[in-house]
């Protein structure tokens, strides 16, 4: 692209407002076509600011993937910035694409990725900007399609007004099919409602419109169904079973301003083989898939070379457990690091594996270390099954200080099912004898006068459809203050108390996820509600506005507790119950028992313990195991 | 010229919209763009090495330019066209490179040796008329104080030192140059608020905006006594 673009906005409101390269749609690798050519135009939204959406790598993923078709152009559009918001409210400029800067409005699809909760206001102001019609049941023939994705979709109910279509899976399964199921009723001359109709017998794809529940007087779902005949009455997650085969973006953008993850990003597997009681990501992206060595050498060279990017890090929700860690950061040290090449690893496991592989790609010295013990007591993590026992931490820890790590950082949560005041305690407990085992490992004439720091610092667990604790009652934002100070407190009187450092994460903010993520379909006023009170960018703690939020509650005459603070049983019908994600309702509920029971379920790679993703006839699943019953 | 000379140093352009990066993200442009090229560049010991690069004077955001200069120290050298066009192929739109050369030693890096920039300067809003009345006045005063700003608060100086050439274009621009450098350098803001004072204060607090309200390009820099850099 050497010819000059058309820009939506003026020079003179691009150089008042902060970070214009946010809004030019000119990054290395960006995409352009002729809108004339094309039969299909997408518009990809990631509803937060730039430099979190450009970090994204799922709409790297997407963007590369549509824009192979010759026939669709597919271009991006993130939040506007807060002064760029009142900018184009103020001069009545509309949201446009950063690609081609034409108006959203004009495109076929406006797809936006949900990647949390605390989004959904964003989601309102796409929408608003783009002067596309909030409710989806307003819109007219010439709207764009809005279809949401990313986890949120699991329980799309909250915001399921608003959007005209889900796709709950992942993107690599079924877009080609929906795209040409448009084109095709499109070109037929059919309405919006015929290819809404059309699109939902496509697997994977929800259209809200064609569904409906209804309420108790309990207030409780007594029936949701599909309004339509021949409409699914449960929507299939689909997934890409074979990742070698999916296409995977070998040119990714590049921004010019620093973003959140500014680096090259190889995702080596989907899915987790821990089956963390807590983890929505460890259910819904089930069975494990890895990608094979030589794809991702392949990938690793064509991403570096067409990038220039000095940063490679290996993403998945577990590396420790991907079979080839070792391998790859071995060839990637061969081959990258005389191109210096840096080499990040994040969500390791530690231990004495990934402690050598970790020194030889970062200095020890400034690093710290990270340990996910999520819960203080041993009896906690069992309830949670997350898989490491103290004497895992002790060994890891040990391993760490020896081999020259003296900063540690630990990961709580607090509020989790069955936890008691005594579990609580343990993290100050936890945290204290860390701080010891330094002293025991690393003699006195090694510690150079370095004083060993170990940080904790605890998040308000929420919790998550499609988990075992999707049943749970959420802890009450006055006990995580209050049981946030039990641990601190508890520091205090420790013995390393000089070492030991503890942050909790603010509360208010996680009892509105906890409301979102559990929601049904009455939600969208109070969302709309506090929208229109000013809430927006929820998810940065300083821009939050909880007292807008209470008051749209009030007004709409919906108590958040009733989402939050009450336990769910077996025969309650859950706002997202329609939604098959492989796993089945009944293993969530034996884990569910299990967590009460404090009894513990091995990981995939030990032991199948036959939670129905095997369905999906991929991964790990289909490895030789033992298959329990 | 010196045999043993690795360093190279690369005069370019910056219009369009790069007008829009800023000093920090054109320096982490440029690192990528020479990743891509698969130029050899040096890169400095120890445990986070960078690649071994400087920049003359910093633009600021909305200026343009014709002549800016970065230089490069290499591993290896390769043919200065070689460098030129494989760097071209990897910049976008906006980034032209004009020119390379090989430096010899010992030498100044790019920044030190600055000593004088030549713009052209432009205020739409204003008449060719009072353009040259502005530019009148600033040739018939004997001196011409003004207050530049500095990082440690503010300071006095007279821009008659400092202003080496000023006259209307034919066309109707002006050109200008100016001190510049890593002593008593003088941004062409600092000579058009003093010389168009009253067109500056008019816009108030809306702000008289770079890139739009005024115009600034670079034509080039210099070293002392109007030495080219390249």
């Amino acid at each position: 692209m050497k010819k000059e673009r058309k820009l939506a906005l003026s020079f003179r409101q691009l150089l008042t407002i902060d970070k214009p390269e946010r809004y030019l749609g000119n990054e290395i690798n960006a995409i352009y076509k002729d809108a004339d050519k094309v039969r299909l135009r997408f518009a990809l939204c990631f509803p937060d600011v730039y430099e979190i959406g450009m970090s994204h790598l799922g709409i790297q993923i997407l963007y590369d993937m549509f824009n192979k078709r010759d026939d669709v152009w597919c271009e991006r559009v993130y939040s506007p910035w807060v002064d760029m918001d009142e900018l184009m409210r103020k001069a009545e400029v509309p949201l446009f694409a950063l690609e081609s800067q034409d108006e959203i409005r004009d495109f076929d699809f406006l797809g936006i990725t949900l990647q949390y909760e605390m989004c959904y206001t964003n989601v309102l102001q796409i929408l608003d900007l783009s002067r596309i019609p909030i409710y989806a049941d307003q819109r007219s023939e010439k709207d764009p399609i809005v279809i949401g994705g990313g986890p949120c979709a699991y329980n799309p109910e909250p915001i399921a007004d608003f959007f005209d279509l889900f796709y709950i899976g992942e993107g690599e399964a079924v877009y080609d099919e929906l795209f040409n199921e448009y084109l095709r009723v499109k070109e037929s001359g059919g309405s919006r409602r015929d290819f809404l109709i059309a699109a939902a017998n496509i697997e994977g794809i929800y259209a809200p419109s064609l569904y409906e529940a209804k309420y108790g007087l309990d207030g409780r779902i007594s029936s949701f169904s599909s309004k339509i005949e021949g409409v699914p009455i449960k929507v299939k997650k689909v997934i890409a079973t074979d990742l070698d085969k999916a296409p995977y973006p070998e040119k990714p953008l590049v921004p010019y301003i620093q973003v959140t993850q500014d680096r090259a990003v190889l995702e080596v597997m989907r899915g987790c083989i821990r089956g963390c009681r807590f983890c929505q990501a460890g259910q819904i992206y089930k069975p494990v898939r890895q990608r094979s060595l030589d794809f991702l050498k392949c990938a690793a060279t064509n991403i570096l070379d067409s990038t220039g990017q000095d940063e490679i890090t290996l993403s998945s929700l577990s590396t420790s457990d991907f079979s080839n860690t070792g391998e790859l950061v071995h060839w990637l040290i061969d081959n990258y690091r005389e191109k210096y090449v840096n080499i990040s690893l994040p969500s390791l496991r530690i231990d004495s594996f990934s402690l050598d592989i970790m020194s030889r790609v970062q200095d020890v010295k400034k690093s710290s270390l990270t340990f996910a013990c999520e819960a203080g007591s041993q009896r906690l993590r069992d309830v949670i099954n997350k898989g490491i026992t103290e004497e895992d931490i002790m060994r890891g820890s040990a391993e760490a200080f020896k081999g020259g790590w003296s900063k540690v950082k630990l990961y709580f949560m607090l509020g989790l099912p069955f936890e008691r005041d005594e579990d609580v305690l343990e993290i100050a407990g936890l945290a204290d004898r860390i701080a010891s085992n330094y002293y025991d490992t690393v003699p006195k004439e090694e510690r150079k006068g370095i004083r060993v720091m170990i940080n904790s610092s605890a998040s308000f667990f929420v919790p998550k459809p499609f988990t075992p604790f999707q049943w749970a009652a959420m802890d009450s934002a006055e006990n995580f203050s209050r049981k946030a100070h039990l641990v601190k407190d508890a520091m205090k009187s420790k013995l390393n108390h000089k070492s030991l450092t503890f942050k909790y994460h603010e509360s208010s903010v996680s009892v509105l996820e906890g409301v979102l993520a559990r929601g049904d379909r009455r939600l969208s006023e109070v969302i709309l509600k506090a929208y229109k009170k000013g809430c927006i960018y929820d998810a940065w703690s300083d821009l939050f506005k909880g007292d807008r939020w209470d008051e749209a509650f009030k007004e709409s005459g919906i108590d958040p507790a009733f989402y939050t603070e009450r336990e769910r049983d077996w025969d309650e019908i859950l706002p997202w119950d329609f939604i098959d994600i492989g796993v089945s309702r009944e293993y969530l509920y034996s884990e569910w028992k299990k967590a009460e029971r404090g009894e513990i379920t091995e990981n995939c790679a030990d032991k199948c313990s036959g939670c129905g993703a095997a369905a999906f006839g991929c991964g790990i699943c289909v490895k030789e195991r033992t298959i329990s019953k | 010229m010196n045999e043993t000379s690795k360093k190279i140093r690369i005069k370019f352009a910056k219009t369009g919209l790069m007008i829009f990066l800023g000093h920090l993200d054109l320096m982490r442009c440029f690192q990528k763009i020479i990743r891509r090229a698969g130029i050899p560049v040096a890169y400095s010991k120890g445990y986070s090495p960078h690649q071994i690069m400087s920049f003359a004077q910093p633009l600021g955001v909305g200026c343009e330019s014709e002549g800016e200069y970065m230089d490069l120290e290499m591993e290896e050298l390769l043919d200065l066209e070689i460098i030129q066009n494989k760097m071209q192929r990897e910049c976008p739109a906006g980034l032209e490179i004009k020119e390379i050369a090989l430096l010899s030693v010992p030498l100044a890096n790019a920044m030190a040796e600055v000593e004088r920039a030549s713009y052209i300067l432009d205020i739409p809003a204003l008449t060719k008329e009072e353009k040259l009345r502005g530019i009148r006045n600033f040739e018939l005063s004997d001196s011409y104080p003004v207050t530049k700003k500095t990082k440690k608060g503010t300071r006095e100086m007279d821009l008659k030192k400092f202003v080496f050439e000023l006259r209307l274009e034919q066309e109707g621009p002006i050109f200008t140059v100016l001190k510049s450098g890593s002593t008593d350098n003088i941004k062409p803001e600092l000579l058009l608020q003093s010389i168009f004072k009253e067109t500056f204060e008019a816009a108030g607090d809306v702000g008289f905006l770079c890139g739009v309200d005024y115009l600034v390009k670079r034509l080039d820099l210099f070293g002392s006594d109007g030495k080219a850099l390249i």
